[in-house]
C-alpha cells in the first residue's frame, strides 16, 4: 500500500463524509506513484484527534488540526461511527475534479470518477494548497482545466468505466462505490473496508418509469409490494436515517394538522394575543390550511399586515394607522382635478391601463379593485401597474369581505414578495423558471432532455403559474388554500417552483409519450387549468421537495453559522434544506453521474445545446467520456440503468433500509418505524394523481 | 385526384393590451365571444385548420400578452413566424400608434412575411382612427387591412383566410418546430427554427 513514490502529501485536508452535514474528518491527502506506475490519490483519516475549532487558514503545515466547523453541536447518534477508512483513487479513473472556492468557508474539491460516482468533498485549509494539489494531479494525469470552466478539471482520455460491479475490475484496487454513492457519498462507501468485497449488485428494477418521483400513497404501503426481493445492501446510514425521520415527520404533519379554526387559533395566542409558537403556526397553515372564517385574521399575519410577534393591543393600533395611511394615499390621486389630469399623462395612462383590465365601473368589487390598484401605483410609483396584479388582488379583496383598506395592505405585502416578478426586467420570474428547470433536471433527466431538445427548456410554459401563483389554474377556494401554504415559507421559500416541477413531472408521460413540441407543451399546460387536484399537488410537491432536499443542500452556499442539530424539529430540516438558490451552480458536480450517464445513454437524441443549457448541460457536453467514446448499445443500456438506479436510490428515502434509530434528542415518542414506509418508493408516477 | 396538400404556419397576434387579440382568436377558433375576456398572461397557443381552394392550411396561432411590460417577450413569439396579425382598437388612437410600432418592429426583424392590420372593435363608437387613414397606412406598409369585430363576428374568418391565402405555399410537411428562445439570449438559434 505504501510502496512507490510519494508525489504530494499534506495533512490538514478534511473529508466531508456527508455533503448535507458540516462534519468533517481530518486526514492526510497524498498523491503516490506505485511501482506498477499507477498514480493514486489517497486520503486517510488521522485518528484519535480531539475535535476543536478550526484555527484558521495559516496553519497549513500543522495541518493536523481537526477541522470542525461546528463542535458545539454534538454529532447525531450514529454518525461518529464507524470511522471512515480513507479512500484511494487512480487518476486514470478520474473523470473530473471540480474546484470550489466559496466566498466564505474553505475551498474544497470534488472528484468524479469515470464510473460516475463522486468521492466525498475534500476540504483544504486554503486555496493555495488546493491549487498545489490540482497542479500535481494535472502533472501526473490526463486531467486538465476545462476550456469553459476554470474550476473544472476534466480527463482528456476517454475512458469508459466498467460498471462498479464489473467482473473485471481495473488493475488498481479501488474500493468500489455503490451506485448510491454517486449523489450522497456519505460515510457509506467508506464504512466498508477498502479491500472489502464489492457490494452486492443492486437488483435491476423491472421497469424504468418515466417519472422517478414516487408518490406518497394515500395509505401506508408495505415496501415489499413495491420492491420485490430487494437485493441491495441496507442503504441506511445514520445521516440518511436522520433525514428520513425528518422527512417522515414532515409527512406525518399533514395528518396531524387540519384547517386552522378559531378554537385552535385562540389557543395559539398568549394572554397578550401574541402567537406563542410561530413554527407551529406556520406548520398548521402549511399542512392544514386556514378555515375560511379565520382567513381575514390569519392572512394579515402571513402577508405582513401585522408583525408576527405583535400583541392584540399593538395590532389594534396598527389597524388604525393602516386605515388612515390608506386614505391618505388614495386622496393623492382622488384629488387630482381634470385640468391637472389633462397635463398628467403618466397618471392618465396608468389609470387607463388599470381600468381597461377592470372595465365595469358599475360593479362594486371591480371599482374597488381599480381604486386599490391606482392607489398602489401611487404607493409604489416606480413599479406601477402590471397585468396580472389584478389577478393577485381579487382573491385578497374577496377574503377580506370587500374591505378595501385591508385588501390594499395585504396586496402591498404580497407585492413585497412578488415585485421582482413584475419588475421591468422580470428578473424574479426568470429566476423562478430557472429553478423549476433545475428541479426537473434533477428529478427527471429524460423530461429535462426532451424539453431541451424541443427548445422548451426556458420553461416559459410555466410563466403564468409563476407570475400568478397558480391563480388561474385552480378554483378560488383552492387558490386561497395554496396561497396560504406558499406564504408560510415552510420547508422552502420556493414552494411555487416545487409545485411547477411537480405538475411537470406528472405530465411527463403525456409529454414524452407523444414527444410534444414546445408549442404543444404550452397548450397542454394552459389546458390543465381547473383540471388539477390541489390536495394531490400539495402532497406531491412536499414529497418532491423532501426527496430532492438532500441534493439541494448547496456546498456552494456554506452557512456561516451552521444550525445546531435539533433532532426532528422542522427547524433542523430547514437547516438541512436551504433555499434552492445556487442550485444550478452545484448541479455540475452534484449530479454529473446521473445526468451525463443518462445523456450519453440516448444516442438518437441530440445533447442539449451548450449555449442555452445550465450547468448540467455543460457537464454533459464537456464530459470526455461522452464525446470520444462510442459505447456499445449494451454499455449504454447498462449506463442508463445505473443512472436510473442511482437516481432512484438517491430520491427514495432508503426503501430497503432498516428502521432508522431515532435521532438524538427526539421527542420522547416511541421510535417511529412505521413512518418510514409513508414515503413508499416507486409508486405510480405523479400523473396518476391527477 | 390527389389529396390536397397541407401546410402549417405559425401566426402570432400582437398589439396593445385590451384591443381584442384573444377575442379575435377565440372567435376564429371556437366561435365564442366573452364580454369580460381576462388578460392574457404569458401566451396562449391554439390551432385551426382552414380548407382553401387547392390546399389545407393549418394555422398555429400564438396569442401574446399586450402590455408594454411584456414587450421584451414578444420576439420570442414572432421569431420564426411567417405571419402576424397586429391588432388595434378603433376607439383608441394610442392603440393604433402602438400597432404602427409593432408593424415597424416586425418589418425590421425581417422574418415575418405576411402582416395583417386588424382594426378591431369596429362595432364600437366613437371611432378615433379613421378607416381611410389606417387603410392608407396598411397599403403603404404592405399589410393586409381588415376592419373586424370579434364581438359581432365581422370579418374574423375573412381576416385569417386572407392571411392563409397570401402565405407562400412552399414549405413541405411536417411543419417546422418553433424554438422559443429566451429574450436577450445572445447566440440564440438563427431564425428560431429547427426541424424535427
Amino acid at each position: 500500500m505504501d510502496s512507490g513514490t510519494v508525489i504530494f502529501s499534506k495533512p490538514g485536508i478534511a473529508m466531508q463524509p456527508n455533503p448535507r452535514r458540516h462534519d468533517q474528518i481530518p486526514g492526510q491527502l497524498s498523491i503516490r506513484r506505485t511501482e506498477e506506475g499507477c498514480v493514486l490519490v489517497e486520503w486517510a483519516p488521522i485518528h484519535e484527534a480531539t475535535p476543536c475549532k478550526f484555527q484558521g487558514a495559516s496553519d497549513e503545515e500543522e495541518g493536523a488540526t481537526v477541522l470542525s466547523l461546528d463542535d458545539s453541536a454534538p454529532p447525531p447518534r450514529g454518525l461518529e461511527s464507524p470511522k471512515p477508512e480513507g479512500f484511494s483513487c487512480d487518476v486514470q479513473e478520474m473523470k473530473s475534479i471540480r474546484r470550489v472556492a466559496p466566498t466564505f468557508g474553505m475551498p474544497f474539491a470534488i472528484i468524479t470518477k469515470t464510473n460516475g460516482t463522486n468521492a466525498p468533498p475534500l476540504h483544504f485549509p486554503n486555496p493555495r494548497m488546493l491549487d498545489a494539489f490540482l497542479t500535481e494531479v494535472q502533472k501526473n494525469s490526463q486531467l486538465s482545466r476545462a476550456h469553459d470552466d476554470p474550476n473544472l478539471f476534466v480527463s482528456l482520455v476517454a475512458v469508459v468505466a466498467p460498471p462498479p460491479q464489473s467482473p473485471s475490475p481495473p488493475p488498481v484496487s479501488v474500493p468500489p462505490l455503490s451506485p448510491s454513492d454517486a449523489i450522497s457519498p456519505g460515510a457509506r462507501g467508506f464504512s466498508e473496508s477498502p479491500s472489502g468485497a464489492a457490494p452486492t449488485a443492486p437488483s435491476t428494477p423491472p421497469l424504468l418509469p418515466v417519472s422517478i418521483i414516487p408518490v406518497v400513497a394515500p395509505t401506508p404501503v408495505s415496501i415489499s409490494t413495491s420492491t420485490p426481493a430487494p437485493a441491495e445492501p441496507p442503504l441506511s446510514t445514520a445521516s440518511d436515517a436522520e433525514f428520513e425521520v425528518l422527512a417522515a415527520t414532515e409527512v406525518e404533519k399533514r395528518k396531524i394538522f387540519g384547517p386552522l379554526d378559531s378554537v385552535q387559533w385562540e389557543q395559539m395566542l398568549d394572554v397578550d394575543g401574541r402567537i406563542v409558537d410561530l413554527q407551529r403556526f406556520k406548520e398548521y397553515v402549511f399542512y392544514g390550511g386556514v378555515h375560511p372564517d379565520l382567513r381575514p385574521q390569519v392572512w394579515k399575519f402571513l402577508l405582513g399586515y401585522y408583525p408576527l410577534d405583535s400583541t392584540a393591543q399593538e395590532r389594534a393600533q396598527t389597524k388604525e394607522e393602516k386605515v388612515s395611511t390608506y386614505f391618505r394615499l388614495k386622496r393623492q390621486w382622488m384629488s387630482i382635478i381634470p385640468e391637472q389630469e389633462r397635463r398628467f399623462s403618466l397618471y392618465r395612462d396608468r389609470r387607463y391601463s388599470i381600468e381597461k383590465d377592470l372595465d365595469d365601473k358599475e360593479h362594486q368589487y371591480l371599482r374597488k379593485l381599480s381604486d386599490i390598484l391606482v392607489t398602489y401605483s401611487f404607493y409604489n410609483f416606480d413599479l406601477g401597474y402590471v397585468q396580472g396584479m389584478s389577478d393577485l388582488l381579487a382573491p385578497l379583496l374577496v377574503v377580506m369581505g370587500g374591505d378595501e383598506v385591508d385588501a390594499f395592505w395585504l396586496f402591498a405585502g404580497l407585492m413585497e414578495r412578488m415585485e421582482p416578478n413584475f419588475a421591468t426586467d422580470q428578473s424574479g420570474l426568470f429566476a423562478q423558471l430557472e429553478r423549476v428547470g433545475s428541479l426537473v433536471r434533477i428529478a427527471s433527466p429524460p423530461l429535462a432532455r426532451h424539453l431541451a431538445e424541443v427548445g422548451a427548456d426556458n420553461y416559459f410554459f410555466c410563466f403564468r403559474w409563476c407570475l400568478l401563483h397558480f391563480k388561474r389554474e385552480f378554483a378560488y377556494t383552492d387558490v386561497m388554500r395554496l396561497w396560504e401554504a406558499i406564504w408560510t415559507d415552510h420547508l422552502t421559500p420556493h414552494f411555487v417552483e416545487c409545485c411547477c416541477a411537480t405538475i411537470l413531472l406528472g405530465q411527463a408521460p403525456a409529454i414524452l409519450g407523444t414527444r410534444m413540441h414546445s408549442d404543444e407543451i404550452l397548450r397542454h399546460m394552459n389546458g390543465l387549468a381547473l383540471k388539477l387536484s390541489l390536495p394531490a399537488l400539495l402532497r406531491d410537491a412536499v414529497d418532491l421537495f423532501l426527496r430532492l432536499a438532500p441534493l439541494l443542500d448547496a456546498h456552494l452556499a456554506p452557512k456561516p453559522e451552521p444550525a445546531p442539530v435539533e433532532s426532528t424539529t422542522p427547524a433542523s430540516l430547514e437547516a438541512l434544506s436551504p433555499p434552492l438558490s445556487g442550485l444550478d451552480a452545484m448541479l455540475g458536480f452534484a449530479l454529473p453521474a446521473a445526468t451525463t450517464a443518462a445523456t450519453s445513454a440516448a444516442p438518437t437524441l441530440k445533447p442539449p445545446s451548450t449555449t442555452r443549457s445550465g450547468a448540467a448541460g455543460r457537464a454533459a457536453t464537456t464530459t470526455p467520456t461522452g464525446r470520444a467514446a462510442t459505447p456499445t448499445e449494451g454499455a449504454r443500456r447498462t449506463q442508463r440503468i445505473e443512472a436510473l438506479q442511482r437516481l432512484r436510490q438517491a430520491y427514495s428515502l432508503s426503501p430497503t433500509g432498516a428502521a432508522p434509530p431515532p435521532p438524538q434528542g427526539a421527542a420522547p415518542a416511541p421510535a417511529p418505524p412505521p413512518t418510514v414506509t409513508i414515503l413508499a418508493p416507486l409508486l405510480p408516477p405523479l400523473g396518476s394523481a391527477f | 385526384m390527389a389529396e390536397p396538400k397541407t401546410y402549417s404556419y405559425k401566426l402570432v397576434l400582437l398589439g396593445e393590451s385590451a384591443v381584442g387579440k384573444s377575442s379575435l382568436v377565440l372567435r376564429f377558433v371556437r366561435n365564442v365571444f366573452c364580454e369580460y375576456q381576462e388578460s392574457t398572461i404569458g401566451a396562449a397557443y391554439l390551432t385551426k385548420t382552414l380548407t382553401l381552394k387547392d390546399c389545407i392550411v393549418k394555422l398555429e396561432i400564438w396569442d401574446t400578452a399586450g402590455q408594454e411590460r411584456y414587450h421584451s417577450l414578444a420576439p420570442m413569439y414572432y421569431r420564426g413566424a411567417p405571419a402576424a396579425i397586429v391588432v388595434y382598437d378603433i376607439t383608441n388612437r394610442d392603440s393604433f400608434e402602438r400597432a404602427k410600432d409593432w408593424v415597424r418592429e416586425l418589418q425590421k426583424s425581417g422574418g415575418v412575411g405576411v402582416i395583417a392590420l386588424a382594426a378591431n372593435k369596429c362595432d364600437l363608437e366613437p371611432r378615433r382612427v379613421p378607416a381611410s387613414e389606417a387603410e392608407a397606412y396598411a397599403e403603404d406598409s404592405g399589410c393586409i387591412y381588415m376592419e373586424t369585430s370579434a364581438k359581432n363576428n365581422i370579418n374574423v374568418a375573412e381576416l385569417f383566410q386572407q392571411i392563409a391565402i397570401k402565405l407562400p405555399k412552399q414549405e413541405p410537411e411536417p411543419s417546422p418546430v418553433v424554438i422559443l428562445e429566451k429574450p436577450n439570449v445572445p447566440g440564440g438559434s438563427d431564425g428560431g427554427k429547427k426541424c424535427c
